[in-house]
């Protein structure tokens, strides 16, 4: 079973996107912080991080570069979820060392087939 | 034969008799009607005059027997004007006089006269200066000044102007330096005022004194001489140097003949005859010399001599004209010189006042200029504070924006997220009615992120903070995408959507905002369009691309077509209240522009549009 870390300070996205992850059949690590999903990625090794990038703390790019940063980091997918009105947010996110994004709002038809691009 | 021969001779003799007749009777009507004139200086009167000379006018007809001679007295006032006039043939008088009609009328003198004094006769004469015994303050000619004085008369030789030339020697000016200066017309007058202490002292020429001692008039010893001086052979009392005597001379018109003759006559003269007797003199001698006289004049500016050394204007202009019109030409050009001087001067000055006013208005405009900028410092001060208060302003919309795009998003993509999700079935069973419903829901909630979406967009783009993320992608595939997205709900309105592209187009360009005006193209495309279809087509023109998205509806009319790219400028059309925020044109046109290209609508009412973005291969920044 693959397992996947959220990283999402808004409560009911994060129960959308781990609803549908689950559905699906993924393990799924949860967590509204960016210092824990740094712990979390050590500990926890999951197969892709879904990243929000504004998070209260430290902000989804800084968490990215901590967990680049890290010895246990493995080349862990990290997938982005950038904002559509902001600008850069896109570029800023693989720059940080995200593997690739998802525009929000996320479609939940086309969200499973979109991450599963990214699982090795 | 010798009758006419006879005749001849007669004829020869009685013209020479006739002509030796004639001869002596000419000079003889000469001699008898016009005697020859000797004009005398009357010094004491005509009577006494022809007393002293008549003898020697008889001596002379006696011994010049061709001629009779006459004596012609002349007073003082006339005797220059009568030697002018040629009215004597001869003239006898004293030196002085003598000198001025030699220097005037160029009379010439022939013989001078041998005076008869006591003690013997002189050739020459000269002055006395005295004053009472008693007076021991006088000595010499400087003790003079201050003092009184009397003498004989201004033309005197011998009384007063061979006196004045010592005097003047010794420094003194006798009309200036005299306490009194009187002429009392005679010597002997001057003798008398002397003594009687009326003067402080006199003058009178020489033998004066003497003469009168002689005659018992006066005693020697109540005089004294001033200035008294010596000279060799000359045995009377003198103050003066010594002048000639009287010279007897010829007037000019008088020939040399007859000149020569009188002159040999007055010089055989003897001494004891009656005309010497008579002229008190011992005859005559050869005529000596009157420079001293000429000299005595000319110092003291009087006679022939009166304007020697000033200045005759006449003479001057003579002898040295060329000067003068140097000098006039000179002065004319002076002149010239000065009134160009003047005109210039002139017209500096009013170029100054000019130039004052001009530096008045100047100052008063400097001033104004002051006040002006003071004013617009003050200005640019508000304005400046007015800038930071509308940057804080503009930093404060900025996070509102980026406040309002997250906090409106989130529970947007919340509800779309999850009606997505039961529409799928993964959380039950839904039935058709709900299906039906919640698929409203879904597109109203779409459709309020794309209103809030193009919202953020306007306000950014307004704001100029837009932020272009430039690279190189496949536009291509970009349309492919782009077509992809819109290929269901194309479908479901029974539209058939069509695409023409090359296999790839890489441009450089900023791929989501190009995607955002074609994707905007196509939207509108389909919300207008109710039945038909609509044909993408992608091509490259040169160093650009274009997009166009044709459709077969509803159509623009012509007047409304300049409506199209305003913002909110929604074309109200009939039974069709169109979804949209009424920005998505606005936008396009806004992101074409940014991005260097333009955006063309080409429209026909109720047949349809053709929407062209047309973009450059290559994006160049914009030069503001």
């Amino acid at each position: 079973m693959k397992k996947i870390l959220i990283v999402e300070d808004n409560e009911k996205n994060m129960y959308l996107i781990s609803f549908i992850l689950k559905k699906n059949s993924y393990e799924v690590i949860e967590t509204t912080s960016g210092e824990e999903s740094v712990e979390l990625a050590i500990k926890e090794r999951p197969d892709l991080i879904l990243m929000d990038i504004q998070l209260p703390g430290i902000d989804g790019l800084e968490a990215t570069k901590r967990i680049r940063a890290s010895k246990a980091d493995g080349e862990i997918p990290i997938i982005a979820l950038t904002s559509y009105a902001m600008t850069g947010d896109k570029e800023r996110a693989l720059a940080a060392g995200c593997t690739g994004y998802i525009e929000k709002p996320i479609v939940p038809e086309t969200f499973i087939a979109e991450i599963e691009k990214y699982i090795k | 034969m010798k009758s006419k021969r006879v005749t001849k001779w007669l004829c020869v003799v009685l013209t020479v008799l006739i002509l030796v007749a004639l001869m002596p009777f000419r000079v003889l009507a000469r001699s008898s009607d016009t005697p020859i004139k000797i004009g005398v200086l009357a010094k004491r009167g005509t009577e006494q005059c022809m007393e002293m000379w008549g003898p020697t006018a008889e001596y002379l007809t006696c011994e010049i027997s061709e001629y009779s001679f006459e004596i012609v007295p002349v007073d003082f006032d006339d005797i220059l004007a009568t030697v002018e006039r040629g009215e004597v043939d001869f003239i006898f008088a004293n030196s002085s006089y003598y000198v001025e009609m030699e220097v005037k009328y160029g009379t010439s003198r022939i013989v001078t006269l041998k005076n008869f004094r006591p003690g013997g006769a002189y050739t020459v004469f000269g002055g006395l200066v005295l004053c009472r015994d008693n007076r021991k303050d006088i000595t010499d000619f400087s003790d003079l000044r201050g003092k009184s004085f009397a003498s004989v008369d201004e033309h005197s030789l011998g009384g007063w102007r061979m006196v004045w030339r010592e005097l003047k020697k010794a420094g003194i000016d006798p009309y200036r330096d005299f306490a009194e200066l009187k002429f009392v017309g005679t010597h002997d007058a001057v003798i008398y005022e002397v003594r009687d202490g009326t003067v402080d002292a006199g003058s009178v020429r020489t033998d004066t004194l003497e003469r009168m001692v002689a005659e018992g008039t006066i005693s020697a010893t109540e005089y004294r001489v001033v200035g008294q001086r010596k000279t060799e052979g000359f045995p009377f009392l003198h103050s003066t140097r010594l002048y000639p005597e009287w010279p007897f001379a010829k007037v000019k018109h008088t020939s040399d003949n007859l000149a020569q003759k009188v002159a040999i006559a007055l010089l055989r003269m003897p001494a004891e005859s009656a005309a010497a007797k008579a002229g008190k003199c011992e005859g005559w001698t050869i005529p000596l010399n009157y420079q001293p006289v000429h000299e005595c004049l000319k110092e003291l500016r009087v006679g022939p001599y009166k304007d020697f050394g000033k200045f005759a204007l006449a003479d001057a202009i003579k002898h040295h004209w060329h000067w003068l019109i140097t000098i006039v030409i000179l002065f004319v050009l002076m002149m010239i010189t000065t009134a160009r001087v003047i005109t210039l001067n002139h017209r500096l000055k009013r170029s100054r006042s000019f130039l004052e006013k001009e530096l008045v208005e100047r100052e008063r405009l400097e001033e104004q200029l002051r006040l002006r900028t003071k004013e617009l410092e003050e200005i640019t001060i508000g304005l400046r504070q007015a800038n930071i208060r509308l940057q804080e302003l503009d930093k404060l919309k900025s996070m509102f924006i980026a406040s309002m795009s997250h906090e409106l998003r989130t529970p947007l993509n919340s509800i779309i997220g999850f009606t997505g999700i039961v529409l799928q079935g993964m959380s039950g069973e839904v039935t058709d009615e709900q299906r039906k419903q919640l698929t409203m829901v879904k597109t109203s909630a779409a459709h309020l992120l794309t209103l809030i979406n193009d919202v953020i967009d306007v306000s950014k783009i307004e704001a100029g903070k837009v932020e272009l993320a430039i690279e190189e992608f496949d536009l291509s595939a970009l349309v492919q995408d782009t077509k992809k997205s819109f290929e269901t709900s194309a479908d479901e309105q029974g539209l058939k959507l069509s695409l023409e592209t090359p296999e790839t187009l890489l441009i450089k360009s900023d791929e989501r905002r190009t995607k955002q005006v074609i994707m905007n193209f196509v939207s509108n495309a389909i919300k207008f369009t109710d039945e038909g279809r609509i044909d993408i087509k992608l091509a490259k023109r040169d160093d650009e691309a274009e997009v166009s998205v044709a459709d077969t509806g509803i159509g623009i009319k012509k007047e409304d077509i300049g409506k199209l790219f305003q913002a909110f400028g929604r074309i109200t059309t009939e039974n069709r209240l169109a979804e949209g925020s009424g920005l998505g044109l606005y936008l396009s046109k806004k992101i074409a522009d940014l991005l260097g290209g333009e955006i063309k609508a080409e429209s026909e009412f109720a047949r349809g549009s053709v929407f062209t973005f047309i973009l450059p291969l290559k994006y160049q920044e914009l030069k503001k």
